[in-house]
């Protein structure tokens, strides 16, 4: 019986990792000032080595519809929003939407400097081993797996030996779950992708990006009040997923 | 130059005696929108990125001649303001009137 077990892990594991494609979804929580739901999906090409990541704004759901006992829909699911990674070892380039224009944002961050812990714990029947790093102004909590020889996870996470299966800020305000592993070729996204990048679309830094994104709200709202009067404007303080960057920490250094 | 003056004072007249004869009607529509043009109209809502995080929080205020205006006026605004940025998603919207 020992032996037949054997046999049929070890077919498992070759007809796993013998596959040549993977989609890894993710559910993506964002306990925000509107907390909300989303799906991501993460593919890779174990033959060209690409790795593809996108967050999915249709899939897009409010938790908390009551806003000041009011009963409010302010996220709804919206199409062509959606962000789109490629990454590589050397950069992440993020399509994604400048006003309502896509860009390509090239970050050349070269990932976490991850410190690896003894405590496992068991994900979606796979041996998962803690991991703590600091990006970007928050402190993450990772959960990777060695069982499957991905270096990478959602948004812009990796190099950690193994595909991170769970991850989360120590203020659990982004929380990232693994939900499904596929073994399948998803043409729609790699199309999505590929249709994108024939646009010859603009190229931005990431300190580039946050200037002109800045700009492209500030011309939006001029545009929509022109010959209308004037408007007041309280910029709210930065509060997303990235609280601070290199640049910025050298200046406070 | 003489024939000229009188048919601008004969225009003036004219004008005049037409005002003067529907004086009541008019001055009445007069204040009537008067009053309507005056009634301000508050529009405040709230930016907010994809992942739900507040970026600006701002504020307008006009006049419109009616209550259904001034919503119609303020729903306008947030629906441009979301085609030229459809990234934000607007919250927290209030239109306040008169």
């Amino acid at each position: 019986m020992k032996k037949y077990l054997t046999l049929f892990f070890l077919f498992m594991s070759v007809s796993f990792f013998g596959q040549e494609y993977y989609k890894i979804t993710y559910n993506i929580y964002n306990n925000t000032a509107i907390p909300n739901t989303l799906n991501a999906y993460l593919l890779f090409n174990v033959k060209t080595n690409q790795t593809i990541y996108k967050e999915d704004y249709t899939t897009q759901k409010q938790l908390n519809e009551e806003v000041n006992g009011e009963k409010k829909l302010l996220i709804k699911p919206k199409a062509g929003i959606d962000k789109y990674f490629i990454i590589s070892n050397d950069t992440i380039q993020e399509l994604k939407l400048l006003g309502n224009v896509y860009v390509n944002v090239i970050d050349v961050n070269k990932g976490q400097d991850w410190k690896i812990s003894n405590e496992t714990k068991t994900i979606n029947n796979y041996k998962a081993i803690k991991a703590t790093c600091n990006f970007r102004g928050r402190n993450w909590e990772a959960w990777f797996t060695p069982d499957i020889s991905f270096f990478s996870g959602p948004w812009k996470f990796r190099g950690l030996p193994g595909l991170i299966l769970q991850i989360n800020d120590e203020t659990k305000k982004y929380v990232y779950n693994i939900e499904k592993i596929e073994t399948i070729y998803d043409t729609n996204i790699i199309n999505e992708v590929s249709d994108l990048n024939k646009k010859n679309l603009k190229k931005l830094t990431v300190k580039q990006f946050i200037i002109e994104d800045e700009e492209a709200r500030t011309n939006a709202f001029n545009a929509v009040f022109e010959g209308r009067g004037t408007y007041t404007r309280k910029k709210a303080p930065r509060n997303g997923i990235e609280l601070i960057y290199e640049w910025e920490e050298q200046v406070t250094k | 130059m003489r024939k000229l003056v009188f048919s601008a004072l004969a225009c003036v007249a004219f004008a005049g005696s037409g005002f003067a004869s529907n004086k009541v009607v008019v001055e009445k529509q007069d204040f009537e929108s008067a009053v309507e043009e005056f009634a301000p109209c508050r529009v405040f809502f709230a930016v907010y990125d994809g992942s739900g995080d507040v970026l600006d929080y701002v504020y307008h205020e006009t006049n419109t001649p009616t209550l259904g205006g001034c919503y119609a006026y303020g729903t306008q605004l947030m629906l441009e303001f979301e085609a030229l940025y459809p990234d934000g998603r607007i919250g927290d919207e209030s239109i306040n009137y008169g």
